[in-house]
């Protein structure tokens, strides 16, 4: 596009938004050589993946909490380790306590695995490396999709020809959680193990169509030739984005912090720049926004500059949140009744607390007529117990992600309820840890609609959009405007609400930067 | 574009190893999945393939042809299938009594997928070049 006279762009490129796929993209962009400027409304980098200190020396997790996910290459590329980032792979992955005292410690040696699921079920024992073997299958069958831009999905499901392809069609693209399991498992606390990741972040329960690809989207982590694998980032999540940020800049990216965006400037009918919360504004060739489509067209962008279908395909979104998180400061690490004693292996790796799935779908089922759950799923990790750096010594943190937690709750609000939830989570850890209200000694919850006004993730969804087979691949984030470019010209979405989706994977940054690259290549 | 290159010793005379190479049906026995191999004349042939991607199993038809020739030292083909194209390269070199062989191999995918499967690519061309490494080593040592 010719400039201006008068008008010059200043940048190539303004990022709306410094969490992980806004620094992820920023970064790709400065690597080719584009001047980038990063702008972020709060005064640290990170978006939903940053460690705070809201207690002396606890280093807590305010929202996401594991990494694994993030894409070797680009901490390959970014040279992410070099600025900081240490992930530790933990082991063992998960263990889930039973209310009759028994538990399932899931490792990353699956012969391990097949032991602890034979004290449920031997057939289950028997099922279980061919599950795993499904599994890595899948996920080669996955992995290369990620980093390239969505291809439309009667393109990829050509390739789902033949009986056993068709097979995998239903079972990744139709089938629930809780029919997928059933057909592979018989045991309910097996099956209840394997469900936590199918339903986690997502607004819908175990019997829900479509949480099977759920599972699958949470098994794309890899890490130090592991795979389906979960990690700590040392330190805590923060330092992944504050590596992201000090790699942006050694490539030449501004980051600037403390610079909220109140308005992205369409002249003509093209994206030209940003007007900041001060009334500062900045012109740029390109403008990428990591926020999530609502809050970037429903807010940032005027609204005759869009098609009005358009508008209301994002409208329809769901976006609704599934959890709030309950962070606390330890004095000690809790005695689970399954497994007395601390600290023990399973302290290093994640508590599922979700005794059966017909538990779960019970919470979901509440959570769905505006209620929390009076019984929640918890998804539980005490980092500090492998990664001492996050405490005071001899003290330890505790992150759980509590669904469900629906955005809007009937007959009360989020500000109101808040002590009433911290009761419901500890009454439902302390089932399975007696010790643990004797321990807490500071807690916060952080609910949908404090996620929403601290880091801009609409109703509280943790990705930007659930990843339900009909918000994903070139569904996503509406379908006909999956490939990263938005229906004004020069502004493009790299945050999580794009193709491949949640979680801290870096994908969705990656491929937008190089759609940006192939767009911004021949014009001036 | 994916790529993968692998250099192995056999233990066997140069020419020995040309001959086995320049011969479509052994050189077949040792590409990892090949079903069958139809000989057109002698530069071109198709090869019928069964790829693994992740649980799928798919099949591939490709069109080879001979492109160059140097005969006890390099032979280069070409490759095209419905949305791929490849291109190989061996080269040999005598060490001693026995042979040195550099196999490289590049796949480059078209159509929507494309992009997919060059990623899937990238991922299997060295094993593949590493598998028939393997095979044409046993196949001539025995």
């Amino acid at each position: 596009m010719p400039a201006r006279a008068g008008r010059v762009a200043e940048f190539d490129a303004i990022v709306v938004g410094a969490g992980h796929n806004g620094l992820v993209a920023a970064g790709y962009l400065a690597r080719a050589g584009a001047r980038v400027l990063v702008l972020e409304r709060r005064d640290i980098v990170g978006g939903a993946c940053i460690t705070e200190e809201p207690w002396p020396g606890y280093r807590i997790n305010t929202f996401a909490y594991v990494c694994g996910l993030l894409r070797p290459q680009i901490v390959e590329d970014l040279q992410l380790r070099k600025f900081g980032y240490e992930p530790i792979l933990y082991d063992p992955q998960f263990f889930v306590p039973f209310p009759d005292g028994r538990s399932i410690t899931l490792w990353l040696d699956e012969d391990r695995n097949v032991e602890e699921i034979a004290r449920f079920s031997e057939a289950d024992a028997r099922a279980y490396p061919k599950y795993a073997q499904f599994w890595h299958e899948v996920i080669d069958l996955i992995e290369p999709s990620l980093m390239a831009p969505p291809v439309p999905i009667a393109d990829l499901f050509a390739m789902f020809s033949g009986p056993e392809a068709e097979r995998l069609l239903r079972d990744l693209f139709l089938m629930s959680a809780r029919d997928f399991l059933d057909e592979w498992f018989e045991s309910d606390q097996v099956k209840a193990a394997f469900t936590t990741q199918a339903i986690i972040g997502t607004f819908a329960g175990p019997s829900t169509p479509g949480t099977a690809y759920v599972l699958g989207h949470h098994s794309i982590g890899v890490l130090d030739g592991h795979k389906e694998i979960w990690a700590y980032s040392k330190g805590g999540m923060g330092r992944i984005t504050e590596a992201m940020a000090a790699s942006a800049e050694h490539f030449g990216a501004v980051v600037r912090t403390g610079a909220g965006v109140r308005r992205i400037i369409v002249e003509g009918d093209r994206a030209v720049g940003v007007e900041t919360d001060a009334g500062e504004t900045m012109r740029a060739r390109v403008v990428a926004s990591n926020l999530d489509p609502k809050q970037t067209f429903l807010k940032l962008v005027p609204h005759d500059a869009v098609p009005k279908e358009f508008l209301e395909s994002v409208r329809r979104i769901r976006t609704r949140g599934a959890a709030l998180k309950f962070n606390a400061a330890l004095d000690s690490l809790p005695h689970f009744t399954a497994k007395p004693g601390a600290p023990r292996p399973h302290h290093n790796g994640t508590i599922e607390i979700i005794p059966s799935v017909d538990y779960v779908e019970r919470a979901y089922d509440e959570a769905k007529y505006g209620a929390f759950s009076s019984h929640p799923f918890i998804e539980s990790q005490f980092q500090s117990a492998l990664d001492p750096s996050v405490a005071p010594p001899g003290k330890h943190t505790m992150s759980s992600f509590v669904q469900y937690a629906p955005t809007e709750l009937k007959g009360t609000t989020w500000e109101a309820f808040k002590p009433r939830a911290a009761e419901i989570v500890l009454d439902t850890i302390e089932a399975y840890a007696p010790n643990i209200r004797r321990i807490v000694r500071q807690w916060q919850i952080l609910s949908p609609t404090d996620m929403e006004r601290i880091v801009g993730l609409t109703g509280g969804n943790i990705f930007q959009g659930d990843i339900t087979p009909d918000q994903i691949f070139s569904f996503r984030p509406v379908p006909g405007w999956a490939n990263y470019r938005m229906p004004v010209p020069g502004l493009y979405l790299c945050g999580s609400a794009t193709h491949p989706g949640g979680g801290v994977v870096g994908a969705p940054g990656y491929n937008a930067a190089h759609v940006i690259l192939e767009d911004l290549k021949g014009t001036t | 574009m994916a790529e993968g290159s692998v250099s192995f010793d056999v233990n066997a005379p140069v020419d020995r190893v040309w001959a086995f190479l320049s011969d479509l049906r052994k050189v077949g026995s040792c590409v990892p999945g090949v079903q069958s191999i139809d000989i057109l004349d002698e530069r071109r042939a198709t090869w019928n393939l069964k790829l693994k991607i992740g649980p799928l199993s798919q099949e591939i038809h490709v069109e080879t042809e001979t492109i160059e020739q140097v005969p006890l030292s390099r032979g280069r083909f070409r490759g095209v299938a419905d949305n791929m194209e490849m291109l190989g390269t061996i080269e040999l070199q005598p060490k001693g009594g026995a042979t040195s062989v550099t196999y490289t191999m590049s796949v480059h995918a078209k159509g929507p997928l494309g992009r997919i499967m060059d990623n899937f690519m990238k991922g299997k061309v060295k094993s593949q070049t590493e598998e028939f490494a393997a095979n044409v080593k046993r196949a001539i040592e025995g």
